[in-house]
């Protein structure tokens, strides 16, 4: 199969059947394309441009070009190792709990119990709420004498005293992943759901008759069939998180106790913008661009295939 | 066979009780600081959990003068406005002419702002604070505007295109036979048939820039452009000398006011709208 079919090109018949003017879609397509040219394509081969120089100040003029030196640094940085490891461990972290605990509730709601109204509206409130408003409110949730989670703690008799979950290294950074989990979690339960809803009924009644149960069910016919949603939730997690963390990780614990929290948007903010390393800096942001392309190159292909079939179907 | 079994039986009750749960942890926090906006500062230490009493609502007049609430609020307004407008009507010309028209390279602009999905502006923050400092708009709504309309474009792009794919060949070849130009098509055919998929758009477009942090904490210094997301960032860190947390959650509370209320109205194309490509009514 050629790549133009797989991509459904063929099917997709456009105005006329013949190439439209060259002035409308100019008029159509420039605007945005010029805007994203500039602030969205530009900024990526110029931070691919600036990792290879080393400032002496900060104007103008002091740049020398020092090649791949700032990635042999980088290599040598522990704090960027450990920043990337942070990085890793959050996402992960946040994408199996939520994807997990998602998928439980998902499968059920799908059973229309009562209320199942209700609990959609009410879980997806969290995800419209800023990232500044939910960081805030967890910020007080986990403080250690007035905090609520402590509070809540000793009331089912789990007496911590005054644990600081955000000021020490244990616990620190499975704190910060806390409010992403609260805020995220509705978004999934609801792709989750929308695409367990859209599995042919035929399917399920087969098992049934195949004398399924309901584990049968949910691992042999629901897991596989949502597959490329959880994939999707994932790029969407993916592409998010950089300015997430940044944000939780900048209000809740800035980067700290002694890096613990030191994440790779954080990290590049710290280099570039209190160190003035604008060089160095811009090496972190590639390192990372090479680590996130590589996970998303797979990703694209498949949403590519998704816009470009020709219909809205699923 | 299942869900009949499932009814009554331990497990369904297992489901409903983590329902409840689940309900209690996204809605405590939220109802807490909502209330907190009330709380005098002293009761933060001696009743953080309690109904405050008095409901102090001195709070919310001293975040909307003297905290600058109300300057936050307006710039919010005013950016909100102008750079969802502007994503909304330039995303859909642009996902109009790379659905509709046939051109050299549509795959490769397709291609090109889809994969801006994997370009997360946390890491061009460097290379954006320079370029904005060249062109002398940095600090400016000139400078992070722009910038926020760009970013909105894979987005908005990749929730407009299937309703654009959507719309019958048949409708366009009609307009076209009736003489109607590609402009015509495009406002009078295509746009009102692609609105749901507008209205969508619309609303995670608001609550997406009204909810920016990052780029603007780096592009924006100015007390007086800072939108609101940046204004509660100071409030908090100024509290960590003054510990006024009655002032900060009504600061809170004044910034998910709009975000309420604007879930309450189109919760239901909010909780479908949240499928985003899948999605046609």
């Amino acid at each position: 199969m050629d790549l133009r079919s797989a991509l459904g090109l063929k099917q997709h018949r456009t105005l006329r059947g013949k190439y439209s003017p060259i002035k409308v879609v100019a008029v159509f397509l420039a605007p945005a394309l010029i805007l994203y040219l500039a602030f969205v394509a530009y900024p990526v081969v110029k931070v691919f441009w600036l990792c290879l120089f080393r400032w002496r100040g900060v104007t103008k003029g002091t740049e020398e070009f020092v090649g791949l030196s700032n990635f042999v640094r980088l290599y040598h940085d522990a704090v960027f190792w450990r920043a990337l490891s942070n990085n890793l461990i959050l996402f992960a972290f946040v994408l199996v709990v939520s994807v997990t605990i998602a998928l439980f509730f998902s499968f059920f709601l799908a059973r229309k119990i009562r209320g199942s109204g209700f609990y959609r509206a009410t879980w997806l409130f969290p995800n419209m709420l800023g990232d500044v408003i939910v960081a805030t409110t967890w910020l007080f949730i986990f403080h250690p004498t007035m905090g609520m989670l402590n509070y809540f703690l000793s009331l089912i008799g789990i007496d911590v005293g005054a644990t600081p979950w955000l000021g020490q290294s244990s616990t620190a950074l499975i704190a910060v992943a806390i409010p992403m989990i609260w805020k995220f979690m509705g978004l999934y339960i609801i792709l989750f759901l929308a695409s367990i809803q859209e599995i042919p009924r035929s399917f399920l009644d087969a098992a049934r008759i195949d004398g399924a149960n309901g584990w049968q069910e949910f691992f042999k016919i629901t897991l596989p069939l949502i597959k490329p949603t959880i994939a999707v939730a994932a790029v969407f997690l993916m592409w998010n998180s950089f300015s997430v963390i940044f944000t939780y990780v900048k209000l809740l614990t800035e980067g700290g106790p002694h890096r613990a929290t030191e994440v790779i948007p954080t990290y590049i903010y710290q280099v570039g913008f209190a160190y003035h390393e604008f060089g160095y800096s811009s090496a972190i942001s590639v390192a990372s661009f090479i680590v996130l392309f590589a996970l998303a190159s797979i990703s694209t292909r498949m949403l590519m295939r998704r816009m470009l079939r020709g219909e809205t179907g699923r | 066979m299942f869900i009949k079994r499932l009814r009554g039986s331990p497990v369904s009750l297992i489901v409903q009780l983590s329902c409840l749960v689940y309900s209690l942890v996204v809605l405590v926090p939220v109802l807490w600081s909502l209330i907190s906006s009330f709380r005098s500062s002293l009761a933060f230490f001696t009743d953080p959990f309690g109904i405050p009493s008095p409901w102090k609502y001195q709070n919310f007049v001293y975040a909307w003068n003297q905290a600058n609430v109300a300057i936050y609020f307006r710039n919010s307004v005013f950016v909100t406005t102008v750079s969802v407008t502007a994503i909304i009507l330039l995303s859909a010309m642009a996902s109009f002419a790379l659905s509709r028209l046939r051109f050299r390279g549509r795959i490769a602009v397709l291609f090109l702002f889809i994969s801006g999905l994997f370009v997360p502006a946390a890491l061009l923050l460097l290379p954006l604070f320079l370029m904005l400092q060249d062109l002398h708009v940095l600090g400016s709504y000139i400078g992070l505007i722009p910038v926020y309309i760009a970013y909105s474009f894979p987005f908005t792009v990749f929730v407009l295109i299937p309703f654009f794919n959507a719309i019958p060949q048949d409708l366009e070849e009609a307009a076209f036979l009736d003489g109607a130009s590609y402009y015509q098509v495009f406002w009078k055919v295509a746009l009102p048939l692609a609105k749901p998929g507008l209205i969508v758009a619309t609303i995670f477009n608001i609550f997406g820039i009204w909810n920016e942090f990052v780029l603007g904490y780096v592009l924006i210094s100015k007390t007086s452009l800072k939108t609101l997301p940046l204004g509660l960032s100071d409030i908090l860190m100024k509290q960590y000398y003054t510990a006024d947390y009655g002032k900060v959650f009504a600061a809170i509370a004044i910034a998910m006011a709009p975000i309420i209320i604007l879930y309450i109205t189109f919760q239901r194309k909010i909780v479908g709208g949240s499928l985003t490509g899948a999605i046609k009514e």
